[in-house]
C-alpha cells in the first residue's frame, strides 16, 4: 500500500512539465466569433410573442369556456355531483348545448378579433396612439 | 457598467448578477470560460460543429441550473464536468475516431528541442495533431492540467475519478503524447529529405 503510495507521489513530481505548460496551451481553441451571441440567445427567455396581444387572451379563452363545458358536461354525465353531493353545481351543460355553446364562442372570438382589428386600425390611422388593447393588457 | 468593467468581476460576483438575468454580465461569464470548454468538448468529440454545439449546450445547462450552484468548489470545475459529461454523452451517439498509439516509456528529450525550434505557429500545429490522436480522456486530462492548470483534485472532481487514477493516466497520456510527437516529427523529417 505504501508503495503504491509512493509510486503516486513520485508520478505527481514527474508531472510538473515546464515545457508542456508553457507549450499545450497554444492548443486551445477558440470558438466562432459569434458564439457569445448564441449562447446568449439560446439563454435568454424570449417572451411568447403572443403572449403580450390580445389575439392571445381571444385564443386562450375560447379553449378554456370548452374545456369548462366538457368538464361540466363528464361529471354530469358521471352523476359525480349527486355523488358527491356537489348538487349546486348548476347543470349548465344541459341547459347549454354544444351547439349553443359553439355559437356564443364564435361569436366571443369574432367579436373579439373585430374590435381588436378596429383598434388596431384606429391607433395607427386615426388616433396615432397607443392601441388601447395594449394599453390595457400590456 | 462597461464589459471591461465586467471582466475585472469574480466569478461569484458575475454570477450574482445572472441569476438577476444581467445579460452582460453572462456574456462575460461565456467569455471567461469559452475558450476551455469549447477546446475540452473538441477534445472529446474531434470535430468543430459538435463541439460547438456541445460548447453551447454546457453553457446552456449550466446557467439553467446555476441556482443550484453551492459554491462548494470552484465555477470553473463545476462547469467543467458539465462540459465533460455533457461531450462524453454525445460521443456516444456519434463516436470519434480512434488512433492507437504505441506508447515508449523514456521521454525523449530530443522530441521537445527539435519542437523548440519550430515556429509557435509549427509547434502549435504538432502538437494539436498529438492531441487529436490520444484518446478523448487523455487529451482532456493533459488540458485540464497543462493547460488551465487545475489541480488533481479538480480534475478528480470534474471526471469523476481517484485522485491517484488521475495521475496514472496522466502520466500515460503525457507519455503518449512525447511518442506520438516523436512520430509526428519523424514524419516530416522524412518528408522533406
Amino acid at each position: 500500500m505504501n508503495q503504491n503510495l509512493n509510486n503516486f507521489d513520485k508520478i505527481g513530481d514527474e508531472l510538473h512539465d515546464d515545457w508542456l505548460s508553457g507549450n499545450l496551451k497554444l492548443t486551445r481553441i477558440e470558438p466562432p466569433l459569434d458564439f457569445t451571441k448564441n449562447v446568449i440567445e439560446r439563454i435568454e427567455k424570449k417572451p411568447n410573442l403572443l403572449s403580450n396581444s390580445s389575439i392571445f387572451w381571444i385564443l386562450a379563452i375560447v379553449p378554456f369556456i370548452l374545456l369548462v363545458w366538457l368538464m361540466l358536461y363528464a361529471l354530469n354525465l358521471a352523476s359525480i355531483t349527486y355523488q358527491f353531493r356537489l348538487d349546486f353545481i348548476p347543470n349548465i351543460s344541459n341547459v347549454v348545448s354544444f351547439s349553443v355553446l359553439s355559437k356564443y364562442v364564435l361569436m366571443i372570438a369574432f367579436g373579439g378579433l373585430f374590435f381588436i382589428g378596429l383598434d388596431y386600425f384606429l391607433s395607427k390611422y386615426i388616433s396615432k396612439r397607443e392601441s388601447f388593447f395594449s394599453f390595457l393588457l400590456v | 457598467m462597461f464589459r471591461t468593467e465586467f471582466n475585472k468581476l469574480s466569478d461569484e460576483e458575475l454570477i450574482g448578477l445572472v441569476v438577476k438575468n444581467h445579460s452582460r454580465a453572462t456574456a462575460s461569464l461565456v467569455d471567461r470560460y469559452k475558450g476551455m470548454v469549447f477546446t475540452l468538448s473538441y477534445r472529446i468529440l474531434k470535430n468543430q460543429l459538435d463541439a460547438e454545439e456541445a460548447a453551447q449546450d454546457t453553457f446552456v445547462k449550466a446557467f439553467n441550473a446555476l441556482d443550484s450552484f453551492r459554491f462548494d468548489c470552484k465555477f470553473s470545475t463545476w462547469l467543467y464536468r458539465i462540459c465533460y459529461n455533457n461531450a462524453i454523452s454525445r460521443s456516444r451517439v456519434y463516436k470519434p475516431m480512434q488512433v492507437e498509439v504505441e506508447t515508449k516509456f523514456d521521454i525523449p528529450s530530443e522530441t521537445t528541442s527539435a519542437l523548440e525550434n519550430l515556429s509557435t505557429n509549427d509547434r502549435s500545429k504538432y502538437l494539436g495533431k498529438a492531441m487529436e490522436m490520444l484518446e478523448p480522456e487523455e487529451s482532456v486530462l493533459l488540458t485540464l492540467y497543462y493547460v488551465d492548470n487545475n489541480n488533481i483534485n479538480e480534475i478528480a472532481a470534474i471526471m469523476n475519478l481517484t485522485e491517484s487514477n488521475i495521475k496514472v493516466k496522466l502520466h500515460r497520456g503525457r507519455k503518449k503524447l512525447y511518442t506520438q510527437l516523436e512520430v509526428l516529427l519523424k514524419e516530416e523529417v522524412t518528408m522533406l529529405f
